[in-house]
Formats: structure tokens, sequence, C-alpha cells
């Protein structure tokens, strides 16, 4: 035999699905707290929606994300991710600092008031451009230009600190070396360049990927050190790069003079040996920022978990997440370029078909100068 | 409103890039599926259609979403319009793949498969989630779908409705039994 049923239970799942008015609702809590009956259903409702809750939400990955992404936006022709309003404003913004930059690039070190008048160009809301200082950390010459949403420094000898805040998406930094680049997504950092070689490079803040011809790339973190074993070299130490607290009012500066560093040799400091337990969730906090759209910083990220696991099963979507990441950022040249190292390491890999639309889109035409590793 | 959004893609709201979709700015698409697509994934994913076919049916909703954005009403929020377009098109999925179905039993003459373990499923650890699971996969279709959207994804029920294309009270009622069935198979399996 049935127990007896109060009248108002119903109420109890029209207040769990939000159908009841504020003074209905009051009414039937003053209700509950004396019916045992309702009070019952109220729990058992709440149990229920707690039980089903446990359901594992399921979740599209990044890669899955962007594989249904770039199909669907395949589908219906178009490519992904353009600004559509103020096109036109943005080509004569583009062209106006194209103009200026090979008027700068035609005189090397030009003065600071041409640096000023193209960052302020392309500093506007629709063209942004890394900001950062470059101090003088010992002899040190260099050039420097900007091109869209890439600053790219040329170190031709001697030491200079960096100093790069960090960047937006769709803009990069780059410091051309000798024999080598530097990449960057916000940190502080000194580099040696003797001859024609890069002779040490120490990192204060945030994440430094380092490119020597010919070599593989090295992610050097806060505090790592690296040292050209030919020979000693006297290096800046933190204490030369620029202080974060004089952001130039005027991003894209280059800071001709600062103090010149204390001398001291820069420890060896291989970066295969750094990290240890760092890389343990490397990945998946590489991810999570990824997820977040900080695609800077899980390209990073992810060029460190690269090459400190090579062997890890996850390397694959690791090498592919970098490419994607790339696109995201609009460096269609670099995710291009990645997307090939990625078929090269994995000719069977289960990204494959991305990666070689990826590659082909990179050598349609945007890969420019300014973008090219 | 207006053909294109006044901001980029990514800034616009929801019904600015409707708006732009509907006037055959399909670039528009790909701002709101980063925006919805990962909601529509996991409702297409929640109402039961297996994980190879997911992405389909999230790449139909979407390529639905060209077809129908004129008839968008205007709301700031796009999402219950998109997982009631979601929810449409898991049903054409089902249907076609009842046909199949259908077509390959009769040509095999022997039964399918049984389901096997996903690799969600072998990493749901948890005993009771697992029952949850199981009991939800026996609703049928309707009071799961109505359960899914108003319930797990949050949906108002008005929007359900109308996402699904049924009165509101039918939501309601759909719900009540939903819940007693839910409750009933989770009772019988603890016992």
């Amino acid at each position: 035999m049935s127990e007896v049923q109060c009248s108002r239970v119903w109420e109890a799942e029209a207040i769990e699905d939000g159908r009841l008015s504020a003074d209905d609702k009051a009414s039937f809590e003053r209700h509950v707290a004396g019916c045992t009956h309702c009070a019952n259903e109220v729990r058992e409702l709440a149990r229920l929606r707690q039980v089903m809750a446990r359901i594992a939400a399921p979740k599209a990955d990044p890669l899955r994300h962007h594989r249904v992404r770039t199909r669907l936006l395949r589908r219906t022709g178009q490519t992904p991710h353009r600004p559509i309003a103020g096109r036109a404003m943005l080509g004569t913004l583009a062209f106006a600092a194209a103009a200026l930059l090979v008027w700068r690039i035609a005189t090397p070190r030009a003065s600071a008031p041409v640096a000023s008048v193209a960052s302020s160009l392309l500093a506007s809301p629709r063209v942004a451009s890394p900001s950062f200082e470059v101090a003088d950390a010992g002899a040190g010459a260099w050039t420097s230009s900007t091109s869209g949403g890439v600053a790219r420094v040329i170190l031709t000898s001697g030491r200079a600190s960096f100093h790069v805040f960090p960047l937006s998406p769709g803009e990069r930094f780059l410091v051309t070396l000798p024999d080598g680049e530097i990449e960057v997504h916000g940190t502080r950092f000194v580099v040696a360049v003797e001859g024609s070689l890069t002779r040490g490079v120490y990192v204060t803040e945030g994440v430094v990927a380092f490119r020597l011809h010919g070599q593989a790339e090295r992610t050097l973190l806060a505090g790592d050190r690296w040292e050209d074993h030919a020979g000693p070299v006297t290096g800046a130490e933190p204490g030369a790069v620029p202080s974060a607290n004089v952001r130039p009012a005027n991003p894209a500066v280059v800071v001709p003079s600062v103090p010149a560093p204390v001398s001291a040799a820069l420890a060896v400091r291989a970066p295969d040996a750094a990290t240890g337990d760092r890389d343990a969730d490397r990945f998946d906090r590489a991810m999570a920022l990824f997820q977040s759209g900080s695609y800077a910083e899980a390209d990073a990220l992810l060029a460190a978990f690269d090459r400190q696991s090579p062997s890890d099963a996850r390397d694959e979507d690791a090498v592919f997440v970098r490419a994607v990441a790339h696109a995201r950022m609009h460096d269609v040249a670099g995710a291009a370029d990645l997307a090939q190292d990625y078929l090269r390491r994995f000719p069977n890999g289960l990204r494959r078909k991305e990666a070689e639309a990826m590659t082909s889109s990179g050598d349609a035409s945007t890969r420019s100068p300014g973008s090219t590793p | 409103m207006s053909a294109v959004p006044a901001r980029r893609p990514v800034h616009a709201t929801d019904p600015e890039l409707v708006a732009a979709i509907a006037a055959g700015d399909l670039g528009c698409l790909g701002a709101l599926f980063d925006r919805h697509g990962e909601d529509v994934h996991r409702l297409v994913a929640r109402l039961g259609i297996t994980d190879a076919d997911v992405d389909d049916v999230v790449q139909s909703t979407f390529l639905q979403v060209v077809r129908v954005a004129h008839g968008y009403d205007g709301r700031p929020q796009a999402r219950p319009w998109l997982l009631g377009i979601a929810v449409k098109m898991v049903q054409r999925h089902r249907r076609s793949m009842a046909r199949v179905a259908r077509r390959a039993i009769a040509w095999a003459a022997e039964p399918r498969a049984a389901n096997i373990p996903s690799a969600d499923e072998a990493f749901e650890a948890h005993e009771g989630a697992a029952r949850a699971r199981r009991a939800l996969e026996r609703l049928s279709s309707k009071k799961r779908e109505v359960f899914v959207l108003v319930v797990l994804e949050g949906v108002r029920g008005e929007d359900a409705a109308s996402a699904l294309g049924i009165p509101v009270a039918t939501v309601w009622t759909r719900l009540h039994h939903a819940r007693r069935e839910l409750r009933d198979a989770l009772s019988k399996e603890s016992s």
C-alpha cells in the first residue's frame, strides 16, 4: 500500500525547474518545513540532479575543435579568423607602416622619432605591435624593425639586454642572431654575440625559444643560461635588463643606451638538464593555456615539452598544437613551418591531413620576410 | 540588423554574428563555432551520439546555422538556439542511423555488436557516474533531450520548448517522466 501523498508535492519539481513565482516558492518552502513527504521529495530531486551531474561532461579537446572548425570553414569556403570590419583601414595602415619601415630599414639605427611614428601607426587598435625595450649591455649593435605584429631585432655584435612585454595574440618578437634566432613571448633576457657566433643567452623572466642554425630548438626558462662552449664569454647579469617599471610610453621603442652591465661569466647550463619535474604537467598546462586562448604561452610550453619529452606519446599532439597555436596567432608562415616539421617527424601521424592543409596555406602567399624564422 | 558586425568577429555579440552569417558573411561562422562549439559538442555527446559521429553532427549543426540564420529571433545569447538546432541534427542523425542499422541488420541477419565501452567510460571510475550514464541511456530520446537540455545544460524550459518545437507544458511533462524513470532505474541498480 502506498503512503499518502501530499497534494503539494508537485511543487518540489516546479521549484527545481524554476517554475514557481517568488511568493509561491516562499510558501512552499514554509510548507516543506512541516511536511516530511514534500521535504523528502525535495531531497530526492536534489539527489537525482547531483547523481546525474556526475556523468562526465564530454569535452572536445583543442585538436578536435580545430579539426571540426577547419572542416566546417572549408565546407563553407572560408579561411579561419579574419577581421571583417575595417579591412580597408587595416590595409591603409599596413601600407603606411610598410612605407615607413622601408625607409627605416634603408637607414639602420634610424632616429627614435621614425620608430615612434611607425609605432604609433602600428599601435592602433587594428594593428598591434610588440612592446619591447633593448638596452646596450656591452658594445651591443643592433637594428630593429616592426612589420605588422612582428617585431624583429637584428643583433650583429656585442651584448644587449631585452625586455619584451607580454605579447598579444598575433604578435611575435624575434631576435635575429648571426647564427640563429630567438623568439620570446614576454620576458627579459640578455644575449651576447661575438663575431659570427652567439656566445651566451641568459633568461631572467619568462620563456625563450632559442634556435641555432642546424640545431634543434632550445627552450630556456627563467633562470636558465646557455653558453657557447667554444670560449668564455662575459655577459650581463639581470641588473642590466631594463626595469619593468619604466615601460616606455611609446611601444616598440628602442632604448639606446643603458649603463654597462656588471661583467660576469655566464654559467654553463645545458637546457636539456633544466626543469626536471616541471615537465610532468607541462603538457597539461600548455593545453589549458591553449584552451584559454593564451596561444603564445601554450606554444612556449609545448616547445619545452617537445624538447624535453620527445618520446612521450603526447609529443605528436604537442607539435601539431604548436602549429595550430601559431595559426591562431595569425602567424601563417610559422604555422606552416611547424606543420612541415610535424609531417617530417610523424609521416603517418593522425593530424597528417590537417598539417598538409596548413603547410599548403602557408606556402600560398602569406609567408613574409618579417615572420619567417 | 547590420549585415556585418561592427567589431571583429571575436568581439561581436551573438546576434551580430548570426546576422552577419545570415547576410552571407560566413567568416563569422568560425567565431560562432569558437564560442559555442564546445557546448554543442557536449550536448551532442550527452544525447547519446557515438563518439565517432559527434564531430559530424556538430559540423552539421553549424552548417544548418548558415541555412536558418535569417530566422534568428535576435535574442542576446545564441546558445539555446544553437542547442535546439543541435537537438534537431541529433534527431536527424538518429533517423538516418536507424535506417542504416535496419538495412545492415537485414543484410547481415545478425544482431549488432554489444556496445564497446569508450575510452571515456573506461576512465569513468566512479560507479555512481556509470549508473547514472546507464540510466540516462535507457530514457527515450524525447525524454532524454528534455532532461539533458534543461537539467544538465541549464536551458530554460521556455527555450527548450522553442528549440524542440513543442509546448512548454510538454517539456515539463517529459521532464517529470524522465525524472521518475531515472529515479526508478537508479534505485533498481542500487538495490
